[in-house]
């Protein structure tokens, strides 16, 4: 029954965070969040171009005091959005990667970052993807196999766009998207299992309200739970509200209060804005357990030091217009599913920033200090959902799983524009999905033989005021008087959330469709062609490149022994001319390094190893040492070197230095 | 004339069958797609449409999304109190409508002949 190893695959829930991705799997009836190469389970959506190489997660942000301009996150805040959307303007200005427009009539946002010395542009997807790809690791890493498949996670008020830019970035990742789930959705079934496991699975409708709010987004929804089926009845929220935001306002807080100090601005100092925001990070995080914290930069800007002391209190006083903005997506959820605050059993708290006691509190007295529910991990309930997900929809997994189902609601309304620039809604928002809905329209003027159909998404009762989706054309209807031909326009969502528009002429049975997004700047299945040749690419030159640093290293501390060893060696022993062609070769060498050294692969700085090595070598044989003792001596000379400590380069002489290091003759 | 009474008539008789069309269009009976009664009980309808889903979904292997989506229109409608009084009145009215419309169209097609014949 069970299929061999070799071709057992694991279908992986991924969340796709703004600042934190994290990623789980369902395996031998229970879910296992996947900790990465670091030992962190969840991992930094981060990626770093050096002067070397490509750096993901963790590793990225490490080293991103000393490479701002190279070191890109927030993707999630770029995705599905063009150039000249207002948030993306305004997000621009606080991030030190730069960002520019593709030039296209889509007004793409391409993120712009030096690799190796030359600028590299990426779209907001491919960054995602290199962020799952990470998390792809990860689960390969733990499970043993390869990973093909799986759920990701997006906030639920994601619109159709950004939707569809996710599964594009799962697509470069080589993973087949099975889902799109929408975050607090995939929150709540993490809550109905430790749920379940503890009370028997409950034959009565219980109502909750999940409440997530993460590093870049926030969602509200209210779900009934009966049996094992989760179903949405509203969700609403900001696409563009969370954690990053609070940093940001303690930033500005610090900046001015450098500025009033020491009469110097460091805005444009990305350094020191980068390092600035890391404390000020902390600090948030700080001041959800303790009432004051101080933040402390050495040498900030300008020499300057910076201190300043932080209370819990001025910091919910820089936030609190964003705390409470947090509430009405709460109102308006409850109004929407049409139940009374009191039928909600359960307030479920996700994402890092409901950790934040100014947050909880307002929620608490929303609902009339009602206890929170806190019983499930903030930072994995969303993976540990899409991991369950993921075995719901790939039919792995045990019984219990296999009997549960999901049932998601589309966020907006979705309609078309007609005559007066009205919006008519086909789909009303919170709708279940997948859905279908069809209606008639007819022509506006006589003998109009086509018809432009603009598709919107939005409450608004005018198109202008809503999101433009898309527009496509209706050509070749029977010319007629106007209000004669009828067309049928149909909107159907699928279980992803994403949109399909279909028009037909009734009379001609002309026909015309389109994926909405393909219209708004998505990308095209060429474009994803490509890029996921590029990150296959991509991967192979990252495990190349690691084999040439690691060349390259070698290479550099033989150059060091080198140098000491004809240092070391004096006249007597050494001849001039052989001293002088010794130190010619190393110079060369070194010249080399930092020229074609640049662009050099490990089989390039192999073989410059082995070129000084048999310079050195035929000298050595000349004045009549032995290698063992010229070797032994440069080991003692380098003991406690940190590349040598670091290290473990196995030398091409055949002896491993490690062993000479740790026991001493 | 009598020609010019027959023309008369003929394009009265498209006319009135033209305007039939749409009550003679398929009416959904929402409360037979998801197998209760007229007077089911919103608990009821709920948990009714909970069972169908956990079979039609299309996650399901046994899920068939035209079915699922119909079973959800049918739910859409009767959890909402407004939407299923008004679905209740039009289904009444419907059926009465249906009814004499079909004996309208027969009347209408009858009596042309009747005056031909004269």
């Amino acid at each position: 029954m069970s299929p061999s190893p070799e071709e057992k695959s694991y279908a992986v829930g991924i969340d796709l965070g703004t600042t934190y991705s994290c990623v789980g799997v369902y395996k031998d009836g229970e879910v296992q969040i996947i900790a990465n190469d670091q030992g962190n389970r969840t991992t930094l959506s981060y990626v770093a171009w050096t002067e070397q190489e490509r750096l993901l997660g963790d590793a990225a942000k490490n080293q991103v005091a000393s490479n701002p301009t190279n070191t890109v996150f927030d993707a999630k805040r770029l995705i599905g959005r063009r150039f000249d959307d207002p948030i993306v303007q305004a997000d621009l200005k606080l991030w030190p990667f730069k960002v520019v427009s593709d030039g296209s009539k889509d007004d793409k946002p391409l993120i712009e970052v030096f690799y190796q010395g030359v600028e590299k542009r990426f779209h907001p997807e491919e960054i995602s993807s290199m962020i799952l790809t990470k998390m792809k690791q990860t689960g390969e890493a733990y499970l043993g196999h390869r990973v093909r498949e799986a759920v990701i996670t997006v906030p639920a008020y994601f619109n159709d766009a950004q939707r569809q830019a996710t599964k594009d970035a799962g697509e470069i990742a080589g993973l087949r998207v099975l889902r799109i789930v929408n975050e607090p959705t995939a929150a709540a079934i993490a809550y109905g299992l430790d749920k379940s496991d503890k009370s028997g699975v409950a034959e009565k409708e219980t109502h909750i309200l999940v409440f997530d709010m993460g590093g870049g987004t926030f969602d509200v929804s209210v779900l009934a739970i009966q049996d094992s089926v989760f179903e949405v009845k509203a969700t609403a929220g900001d696409p563009h509200l969370g954690g990053e935001d609070f940093d940001n306002r303690i930033l500005s807080h610090c900046i001015a209060d450098f500025r009033r100090k020491h009469q110097s601005d460091p805005t444009r100092n990305q350094r020191a804005l980068r390092r600035l925001r890391t404390q000020c990070e902390r600090a948030k995080r700080l001041l959800s357990t303790q009432t004051s914290v101080t933040i402390e930069v050495d040498s900030l800007h300008e020499g300057n030091d910076f201190s300043i002391r932080l209370s819990r209190a001025k910091f919910e006083e820089l936030c609190i217009d964003y705390f409470k903005k947090a509430m009405e997506p709460v109102e308006q959820c409850l109004k929407d599913s049409n139940l009374p605050q009191k039928a909600i059993t359960d307030i479920v708290m996700v994402g890092g920033s409901t950790r934040i006691p100014k947050v909880q509190e307002l929620i608490k007295a929303f609902f009339n200090g009602k206890e929170l529910c806190k019983s499930i991990n903030p930072d994995e309930a969303v993976a540990y959902g899409a991991a369950v997900q993921a075995a719901i929809v790939s039919g792995q997994g045990s019984e219990d799983v296999q009997n549960m189902l999901l049932l998601d609601v589309a966020p907006l309304s979705l309609g078309i524009e007609t005559a007066g620039g009205m919006m008519q809604v086909l789909i009303e928002r919170n709708s279940t999905v997948p859905t279908s809905k069809s209606q008639d329209f007819t022509t506006f003027e006589d003998y109009q033989d086509h018809v432009d159909i603009s598709v919107y998404e939005g409450e608004r009762a005018m198109v202008k005021d809503n999101n433009f989706l898309g527009k496509f054309t209706l050509k070749d209807i029977p010319k007629s008087l106007r209000g004669v031909p009828k067309i049928q326009v149909t909107f159907t969502i699928d279980t992803n959330g994403i949109l399909q528009v279909r028009a037909e002429d009734a009379k001609s049975q002309k026909r015309s469709e389109i994926q909405i997004a393909n219209e708004k700047g998505r990308l095209t299945q060429n474009d994803i062609q490509k890029m996921l040749q590029e990150a296959e690419k991509y991967k192979g030159e990252d495990e190349i490149s690691k084999g040439d640093m690691l060349a390259k290293e070698e290479l550099k501390v033989y150059m060091q022994r080198f140098e000491k060893g004809i240092q070391d060696l004096d006249d007597t022993k050494l001849q001039r001319e052989d001293r002088e062609r010794l130190e010619g070769k190393l110079a060369d060498a070194y010249k080399w390094l930092e020229n074609d050294g640049l662009k050099a692969g490990k089989p390039e700085f192999d073989g410059k190893q082995k070129e000084l090595q048999a310079v050195m070598n035929t000298v050595m044989l000349k004045i009549n040492r032995s290698q063992t003792e010229f070797w032994d001596q440069q080991v003692v000379h380098h003991e406690g070197e940190k590349t040598i400590d670091k290290g473990g380069f196995i030398l091409h002489c055949g002896v491993d230095i490690r062993d000479l290091i740790e026991d001493p003759q | 004339h009598p020609s010019h009474l027959v023309a008369w008539l003929q394009s009265r008789l498209v006319t009135i069958e033209e305007s039939a069309v749409p009550v003679t269009r398929p009416f959904q009976d929402h409360y037979a797609k998801l197998e209760v009664a007229p007077d089911a009980d919103i608990a009821s309808i709920r948990r009714a449409f909970r069972k169908l889903a956990l079979v039609t979904h299309p996650d399901k292997p046994s899920g068939d999304r035209q079915r699922f989506q119909e079973v959800s229109h049918a739910y859409e409608v009767l959890a909402d109190p407004i939407q299923r009084e008004a679905y209740d009145h039009e289904r009444l009215r419907r059926a009465a409508v249906v009814e004499e419309a079909t004996l309208r169209t027969l009347k209408l097609r009858l009596r042309p002949t009747r005056e031909v014949a004269n």
